[in-house]
């Protein structure tokens, strides 16, 4: 037994803010970003690279991102095309809890999970507001969403001309 | 206070992400200008468009459809069966015909000639769906000043389809047998595939189509009087066939490509024949329905070592020892299999057989006791998909489940038919299942 280099090394990395991080280099490695990143440092040289600097992510949503990582560091991730074939299935009921945050965060969730590359988890965190966006009026959705109704009268209606065979009712 | 983070500070693509899973983004394309663009983005690439006769004769929809920037390339039209529909329908193709590859065509009722015209109109589409069609013909007794009219019509009458773009045609159930008259219409060597899901009897007329494209490849036919054609000239690669009968020479003559080969709806009870398929060195899909084949005869099917999806069906019922010489039968390649014995319990021991010499990552069985599925779940330890007609009362069921804990596999789809239990114990079945299955992401109780 090798006792002296574990299995799963400890890896740090560093959010925008200046705040360092401890996880495990399995858990990292679900971002693709990452990993391509220590593919190109070699095996070798992982114990000795030192903290990884994230400047797109801040230590709040980092915080969050590696709590998503560290759970599913075990589980087999989908590739971005497999994702791209996935419909309306099954969610992780743990996946489905940790998504209930605030739009504030759960923007920047997406933003680093797009930045750091990791397809489920931007599959979860992206589903969720298409969630909240079906079956809303626009009305709706501006006030969800904190957004101004930009349309004049007349466009309004040259769009609608335009598209009356789409509009559902 | 702390700066608020906007939805639309998101880049464009991760909103295309998000949009592209709401399915009606009619209302959400309406909330603001930004969001108006992008759901015309999601769109873009891909736009399939519905539409039948009362929508296109509402003018405001007319209009738009004709005016609009969005492009389809996927059209369904259903309800044509006036001349002013019609002729909408024509300006709706007209202006969309450079991006349409798919034509769709249900519940319509035109003259041949108008027929015509709607395919030559489409010019880029490379595939035509038909359903439920009729052929108006154009006798009208009557004298009056439409015969005038229908003179000039006549002057400049379709007379064939000019179009070489079309490769794949599907003719689906209720169609007007006189819609086949299409089939001949199409240039020479154009099709590569055909779907015929209706009864043919013009023996005469599918033959004169059969001669002209020699590029066929993928051919489904369903008749009585296979027989009497002949598709020696053809080198298929896919061959459906609905019949009573099946000709031995049919099926000689595209022995060297057949790859797919499905017999499924109707028993086969001739041994030459049965023999002669299982000489198929290159078949990788079969599907057959067994009737009245001596034992001898189906032990040829390990002949096809190419296998990779097979399906059999029986409504006989087969000797327990002759299924333990079927389920010993070792092909390499075979990942699909299904078995559709509805009037046979398959013994316990047979299916851990059937284990032992099959990798399978799809199995089907009609039907099994719910000590069989856990049986199958144990010994086929690769099963990606697993879909089983159970055949056992509910309180063995129930008992059954209470004992399992959670199971841990492959499974990615599992679909089970309860055929004895009620709604309301299926439900608390589809329960039990969710959470001994945690993993399989697809499940389904019928």
């Amino acid at each position: 037994m090798d006792i002296d280099r574990p299995s799963d090394p400890q890896v740090s990395v560093v959010s925008s803010d200046g705040t360092m991080f401890h996880t495990t280099l399995k858990s990292i490695l679900l971002s693709g970003t990452i990993k391509d990143m220590i593919e190109h440092i070699g095996e070798g040289g992982v114990e000795n690279m030192g903290a990884i600097p994230l400047q797109n992510v801040d230590s709040k949503t980092l915080e969050i991102v590696i709590k998503w990582i560290e759970h599913h560091k075990d589980n087999i991730q989908p590739t971005s095309e497999e994702i791209k074939d996935k419909t309306a299935d099954f969610i992780d009921p743990w996946d489905e809890n940790f998504l209930e945050m605030d739009l504030d965060k759960l923007y920047n969730l997406i933003t680093a999970a797009n930045y750091l590359n990791i397809p489920q988890l931007l599959w979860l965190s992206t589903r969720k507001i298409a969630m909240l966006i079906k079956n809303r009026t626009p009305q709706e959705i501006r006030s969800l969403f904190n957004i101004e109704d930009d349309w004049t009268p007349q466009e309004i209606e040259a769009v609608q001309k335009e598209n009356q065979w789409c509009e559902e009712k | 206070m702390s700066k608020k983070v906007q939805i639309k500070s998101l880049p464009d693509e991760i909103l295309m992400e998000i949009f592209g899973y709401v399915d009606q983004k009619w209302q959400l394309s309406m909330t603001c200008k930004t969001f108006y663009y992008i759901c015309c983005k999601v769109d873009e690439n891909r736009y399939l468009v519905k539409i039948n006769g009362k929508m296109i004769m509402n003018d405001k929809i007319f209009a738009s459809l004709k005016n609009t920037s969005r492009k389809f390339d996927e059209v369904h039209i259903s309800g044509i069966d006036n001349d002013n529909i019609y002729k909408r329908v024509l300006q709706i193709l007209m202006k969309h015909n450079k991006n349409i590859i798919s034509l769709h065509l249900a519940t319509t009722q035109l003259t041949k000639s108008q027929y015509l015209n709607l395919f030559n109109t489409a010019s880029n589409v490379n595939q035509i769906v038909i359903k439920s069609v009729a052929i108006k013909c154009h006798e009208d007794k009557k004298i009056n000043m439409t015969r005038i009219k229908k003179l000039k019509d006549k002057a400049c009458e379709v007379k064939s389809i000019e179009i070489t773009s079309v490769k794949h045609i599907l003719i689906d159930q209720h169609c007007d047998r006189k819609i086949l008259f299409i089939l001949n219409e199409f240039p020479s060597d154009s099709l590569e595939t055909l779907i015929l899901r209706f009864p043919t009897n013009d023996m005469k007329l599918l033959q004169q189509f059969l001669c002209k494209q020699h590029r066929l490849q993928k051919l489904t036919i369903y008749t009585n009087f296979i027989h009497s054609i002949s598709i020696v000239h053809l080198h298929l690669t896919h061959l459906t066939i609905e019949s009573r009968t099946i000709s031995i020479d049919l099926l000689k003559s595209q022995r060297s490509n057949l790859t797919y080969l499905s017999i499924i709806n109707f028993p086969l009870n001739d041994d030459e024949v049965f023999e002669e398929i299982c000489s198929f060195k290159h078949l990788k899909v079969l599907k057959i329905f067994i009737g009245n084949i001596s034992y001898d005869k189906i032990r040829t099917i390990s002949r096809l070592q190419m296998l990779e999806e097979l399906t059999v069906k029986s409504a006989i019922k087969i000797d327990e020892g002759q299924l333990t010489v079927f389920c010993s039968m070792k092909f390499t390649s075979l990942v699909k299999l299904e078995l559709l014995l509805p009037n046979l319990d398959i013994r316990d021991e047979n299916l851990i057989i059937l284990s032992k010499s099959l990798m399978l990552l799809y199995l089907r069985i009609e039907s099994v006791s719910i000590s069989q599925f856990f049986i199958v779940l144990t010994n086929f330890s690769g099963l990606e998909c697993l879909k089983l007609v159970i055949n056992s009362k509910f309180n063995e069921i129930d008992q059954h489940l209470n004992e399992i804990h959670e199971f841990n596999g492959n499974l990615k789809k599992l679909s089970l038919n309860f055929i004895k239990l009620s709604l309301l114990n299926k439900l608390s079945i589809t329960q039990k299942l969710k959470s001994i299955f945690p993993n399989v992401k697809n499940l389904e109780v019928n």
